[in-house]
C-alpha cells in the first residue's frame, strides 16, 4: 500500500521516487557532459553512423554524419600538390628502392581505405541516408554519398608506379589482416568466391537504352567519366547509398554485367557498369556512352577508376535497423576526385569535407 | 483513500513533479538535438572556408589554381573588397571571403548574423558565380550557391587582386 494514512508515504514509493529522479539526474548529467573530446575521427564516425541507423526515422535527419574525409599523401618524401593549403593530412612515405614494394603499398592503403569505409558505414545494411533525404526535400531515389578517404599520390613517385599499381588483384590474393582467413575480395562478398567475374566488354560500348526492360528508372541518365588530358594522381573512396531500386532486378543486371556475387553483395567491375545496371539519377549527368577502352591516360585514379577497373563492392537487400526497413543498395568505390566523376555518383554529399 | 475536492495529495504532487521533469528532458532532447544539426553545419563551413583560406594562402602571386570541394546546401561562398562599404563588421579594415546562410538578397546581413568570414590580405577580391538576372540584365553573382555534391572553385592570385570563379 503506498499511503497508509493521509500524508504518510511508503518506504517503497519514496524510494521509486528518489530512484526515478536520480536516473533523470544521471540521465541529464551525461548528456550536458557528452562531447566527443578524446575520441578517434573513426570512432566518432562509427557512432554517429550508427546513431542516425538506430534513430527513429523521425529524429534521423538531426543526427549528422561525423565522418571526416580521412587525407592520405603517398610519396618518397614531397607533399602532395592536391592537399596544398590543407589540414590533417597524413603522409605515408613509401619504399623509395623498391618499385615492387611501392606499389604494394599503394595497393594496401587504397585497399584498407575501401575496406574501412565499408565497414564504418555498416556494410550497405544500415539505412544512412533515407529519412534525412525525405526531411532535407532531397529525391529519394537520388544517391547520397560519404567520401571516406582521397588518397593522393604526390609528383615525385614516377608515373609508372603509380598507373601499374593494381588495387584488385592486391584485394584477391591478400588478407584484411592478419589475424583475419579472408581476403579482400572474400571480406566484400564471401569465402567461396577467389576470382572476380569476367566482364562482358559490349557493356561498357551499350548505352542506357539499350538494356530496354531491364532498366529500372531513371532513362537518360547515365555515368560519363571524365577524360583527362594530364595524369590523375587522386582517387576518392566513396560510400554511396541509393534507396527505391528494385534489389533484385538490380542483382540481376549485375550478373548480367559480370558483377562477382555472393548473396546479396556484389564486386562489380567498376562504375560505369553500376551505372547501367544500377540505374539511378545523380544530378546532370548526361546520357554518354562510356567506352573504357577510349580513354588512354595514365595515373593511379586513372588507371584505377577512369578505366572502370577498381572494383566497387555493393549490398543491396533491406535494410537491418530502420523503423520501415526498406530495400536499396550500397557501393563502395574509388573514383578520380573530379566534379565530373564524383557528381555522377553521387546527388549528395554529407560528411566533413 | 478518500479524498477532499480540490485536495491534492503527495501523490499528485510527485506525479506532477515527475511530469514537468520528463517534459523538461524531452524540450531539452529537442533542443539539443537542433543544436548538433546547427554546429555540424557550422563546423563544415568552417572546414570549408578553412580550406579555401589554406588554398589561397599556399599559392604564389600569379598562379592560378582550379580544384574541387565539397559543397554545403543552402550555404553560399561570397566575398567584399577592402574597399567596399557594404562588407559585413566581420571583415573588419580588410578584403574577405565568407561562407555564409544562402541570402541572396542581403549576403551581407547573413554573413554578419550567421555567416564565417577570413580576412584576405588583398586590396581587390572579387568572387563570380553562375550568372543571375538581375532588372532584367544578365550579370555573374557576386556569390556561388554551393550545391550539395562537389563543386569546382578556379582561384587566380596576383599582388593585389583575388579573384575566385566557379569553374564550369
Amino acid at each position: 500500500m503506498m499511503f497508509s494514512k493521509r500524508g504518510d508515504v511508503s518506504s517503497y514509493f519514496l524510494i521509486t521516487t528518489i530512484l526515478v529522479i536520480a536516473g533523470f539526474a544521471v540521465l541529464l548529467y551525461f548528456l550536458f557532459q557528452f562531447d566527443f573530446i578524446g575520441q578517434t575521427t573513426e570512432d566518432l564516425c562509427k557512432l554517429s553512423v550508427l546513431t542516425r541507423a538506430t534513430s527513429p526515422s523521425s529524429v534521423q535527419s538531426y543526427a549528422p554524419l561525423k565522418c571526416t574525409t580521412n587525407k592520405i599523401c603517398l610519396s618518397y618524401g614531397a607533399d602532395c600538390d592536391e592537399f596544398a593549403g590543407e589540414k590533417d593530412v597524413a603522409k605515408i612515405t613509401l619504399p623509395s628502392n623498391d618499385e615492387k614494394a611501392a606499389k604494394i603499398k599503394i595497393a594496401e592503403i587504397s585497399a584498407n581505405a575501401m575496406y574501412d569505409c565499408w565497414k564504418i558505414m555498416g556494410e550497405g545494411k544500415l539505412d544512412l541516408f533515407g529519412s534525412a533525404a525525405k526531411e532535407y526535400s532531397w529525391d529519394i531515389a537520388e544517391s547520397t554519398c560519404v567520401i571516406c578517404s582521397r588518397i593522393a599520390i604526390a609528383r615525385d613517385v614516377p608515373e609508372k608506379i603509380a598507373s601499374e599499381t593494381n588495387i584488385n588483384e592486391y584485394m584477391r590474393t591478400h588478407k584484411i589482416s592478419e589475424n583475419s582467413d579472408l581476403t579482400y575480395l572474400q571480406a566484400f562478398t564471401d569465402r567461396g568466391v577467389n576470382a572476380y567475374a569476367s566482364v562482358k566488354p559490349s557493356l561498357f560500348t551499350k548505352e542506357l537504352e539499350t538494356k530496354g526492360s531491364t532498366t529500372i528508372s531513371g532513362k537518360g541518365s547515365q555515368i560519363k567519366l571524365s577524360e583527362q588530358t594530364l595524369p590523375n594522381r587522386q582517387l576518392a573512396i566513396v560510400f554511396m547509398q541509393i534507396k527505391s531500386v528494385d534489389v533484385l532486378t538490380v542483382l540481376k543486371n549485375l550478373g548480367e554485367a559480370g558483377a562477382t556475387l555472393g548473396g546479396l553483395t556484389f564486386l562489380t567491375p567498376g562504375v560505369s557498369t553500376i551505372a547501367k545496371s544500377i540505374v539511378f539519377h545523380p544530378s546532370g549527368a548526361g546520357l554518354v556512352a562510356v567506352t573504357a577502352a577510349g580513354i588512354a591516360v595514365g595515373g593511379y585514379g586513372a588507371y584505377n577508376s577512369i578505366q572502370g577497373q577498381l572494383k566497387a563492392a555493393g549490398y543491396c537487400g533491406e535494410f537491418t535497423t530502420n523503423e520501415k526497413s526498406k530495400e536499396g543498395c550500397s557501393l563502395v568505390q574509388g573514383l578520380n576526385y573530379n566534379v565530373g566523376d564524383i557528381n555522377s555518383l553521387c546527388a549528395s554529399i554529407q560528411g566533413n569535407p | 483513500m478518500k479524498k477532499k475536492k480540490g485536495e491534492m495529495t503527495l501523490e499528485n504532487t510527485l506525479s506532477i513533479i515527475l511530469a514537468v521533469l520528463g517534459i523538461a528532458l524531452i524540450i531539452f532532447a529537442a533542443v539539443k538535438l537542433y543544436q548538433i544539426t546547427v554546429n555540424q553545419e557550422n563546423a563544415n563551413a568552417k572546414k570549408i572556408i578553412d580550406n579555401i583560406e589554406g588554398k589561397v594562402n599556399a599559392m604564389k602571386d600569379e598562379e592560378q589554381i582550379s580544384f574541387p570541394f565539397q559543397g554545403q546546401k543552402n550555404w553560399l561562398l561570397t566575398g567584399w573588397s577592402k574597399d567596399d562599404s557594404t562588407r559585413p563588421d566581420k571583415c573588419h579594415f580588410n578584403s574577405c571571403i565568407c561562407i555564409c546562410p544562402t541570402n541572396t538578397v542581403n549576403p551581407a546581413s547573413s554573413c554578419q548574423k550567421s555567416g564565417i568570414c577570413r580576412e584576405i590580405d588583398k586590396e581587390e577580391l572579387l568572387i563570380r558565380g553562375t550568372t543571375i538576372r538581375t532588372t532584367g540584365v544578365f550579370i555573374p553573382a557576386s556569390y556561388i550557391d554551393l550545391p550539395s555534391n562537389l563543386v569546382e572553385l578556379k582561384i587566380y592570385k596576383t599582388k593585389d587582386r583575388l579573384q575566385i570563379t566557379l569553374n564550369s
